[in-house]
């Protein structure tokens, strides 16, 4: 049935594929074709999953368990996390155009970030902030170029998640152009061992999850639409795919990320292309990560950042029990229950 | 914008428009039938004890002894990084309760927080080392 769909998919133009590749010096909008064949091999992909997977709906193996339900259970308990994050470090191997300011100048070296979140009522309500500092490579690698500070609420309903986010990008190290945003973002979620039934199959040992979603800057101050800082980004469309090859310690992930321009004349075509590609290895709290990004503008020419990195994720997590022990929270009754 | 711009719009909407049907037939993840859940029925509690550790809680209902142990997925499996950011996740786990009777495990539930995503990971690691 896939190949069935496929066949419909609708195919490359070939013939914006051919001009470009005739006259690369158009001043035409013209995708490099490894990255439109990605990009359409990750988009048909999914949709031929989708179809898959919706075609085998019965064969789904989701079963009740009429005699092993713990009905009023859905509370955390205080094993669970009451707030976690994780350290990270990386370094741009190689960096020929990603700014290390929100004004254009500089070259990143180095890239910090603290994350930090905590689940404020179950999962339907979390917080998180993002704090990530950039150095330049052109002076130095040590000095810190750029601040960029996110602050947000989130969470899931189902298969849905929903996001209220802040994010201020400045300059460090001098004066100079500031950026900040405020948006909505919703995600759709798919697990692919989880709603398919074919991929749980066929890759028993593997897993895809991905999401996608769309996303709309309700305040903007200076947050471009494009790479070379033109424009002001209204809308965002989101895609992320991880693709656990190995029980979550081997994994494979890909990010898209696309900004409309509200000064275009159609508000809601994609004016830019921010994508990721990656691997990261897992062990205990450590995880070890190579990725390329690139962001490029779709609807004129103009600059193109990209960068390859390697980088490093420390994570940390403090338990509810730890804080009660701390006497800085109390647990329910039920909790106190003695154990042995 | 280029033909080739557009088709890929026309694509990421199609790909949004799946995403959000799929999402729309959420159907609860399994919480039985995995190779080691069914592994451990017949074992005795000190075998449970040397594979997997003491529970995190133990203890007595009527005749029977449940041992539970729980395990929270990693933090960096729930939260995703982009170039400015991050994508926070999920966080979830998995309970795994043993019913124990007469010194031998007699059943095992797992139990995923939150109930719709599938966490039998986080279960089947906790009995890893389990095998008989």
């Amino acid at each position: 049935m896939t190949v069935d769909v496929c066949r419909h998919c609708p195919p490359e133009p070939a013939s914006d594929r051919d001009a470009c590749a005739l006259n690369p010096g158009s001043t035409d909008r013209c995708l490099p074709d490894a990255v439109s064949r990605i990009l359409f091999g990750i988009a048909a992909g999914t949709i031929a999953l989708f179809l898959a997977s919706h075609a085998a709906a019965l064969e789904k193996y989701g079963r009740p368990l009429p005699s092993m339900e713990e009905p009023g259970h859905e509370d955390r308990e205080e094993e669970e996390t009451f707030f976690g994050g994780y350290l990270l470090t990386g370094a741009f191997v190689k960096n020929p155009t990603f700014a290390a300011r929100p004004d254009n100048s500089g070259l990143v070296g180095m890239r910090h970030m603290l994350h930090l979140e905590t689940d404020l009522y179950k999962q339907y309500l979390t917080f998180y902030t993002d704090q990530n500092f950039f150095s330049d490579r052109t002076k130095g690698w040590v000095e810190l170029s750029e601040w960029d500070g996110t602050y947000a609420f989130t969470g899931m309903i189902d298969r849905f998640s929903w996001r209220l986010q802040y994010e201020r990008d400045a300059p460090l190290d001098r004066s100079g152009i500031k950026q900040a945003y405020a948006d909505t973002l919703i995600t759709a979620r798919f697990q692919a061992i989880q709603d398919s039934s074919w991929w749980r199959r066929t890759f028993p040992n593997q897993n895809l999850t991905a999401y996608a979603g769309a996303g709309w800057l309700f305040h903007n101050s200076n947050y471009f639409a494009r790479p070379d800082n033109s424009g002001r980004a209204l809308f965002r469309y989101v895609a992320h795919a991880d693709l656990d090859v190995y029980k979550n310690r081997v994994v494979i992930y890909g990010d898209m990320n696309f900004f409309t321009d509200r000064e275009a004349g159609n508000q809601t075509n994609p004016t830019e292309l921010d994508w990721i590609v990656g691997i990261a290895v897992r062990w205990r709290e450590m995880e070890l990560a190579f990725y390329r990004e690139e962001d490029r503008p779709l609807d004129r020419d103009g600059l193109i950042q990209k960068y390859l990195a390697v980088q490093l994720r420390f994570s940390f997590d403090v338990s509810k029990s730890a804080i009660e022990r701390l006497g800085l929270m109390n647990g329910p009754e039920h909790h106190r229950l003695p154990t042995y | 914008m280029t033909r080739q711009s557009r088709v890929l719009g026309l694509m990421i909407r199609l790909l949004f428009a799946c995403l959000a049907v799929q999402a729309c037939r959420a159907t609860p993840p399994a919480t039985e039938g995995y190779v080691r859940q069914m592994a451990l029925r017949g074992m005795s509690t000190s075998e449970v004890l040397a594979c997997a550790g003491p529970p995190t809680r133990q203890f007595a209902e009527g005749d029977a002894i449940l041992m539970r142990y729980y395990r929270e997925a990693p933090m960096l499996e729930e939260s995703t990084v982009g170039s400015k950011g991050s994508h926070a996740g999920v966080h979830h786990g998995c309970w795994a309760t043993l019913v124990v009777r007469a010194d031998r495990v007699e059943s095992v539930r797992y139990r995923f927080v939150p109930s719709d995503v599938d966490a039998s990971n986080d279960c089947e690691d906790i009995f890893a080392n389990c095998s008989q």
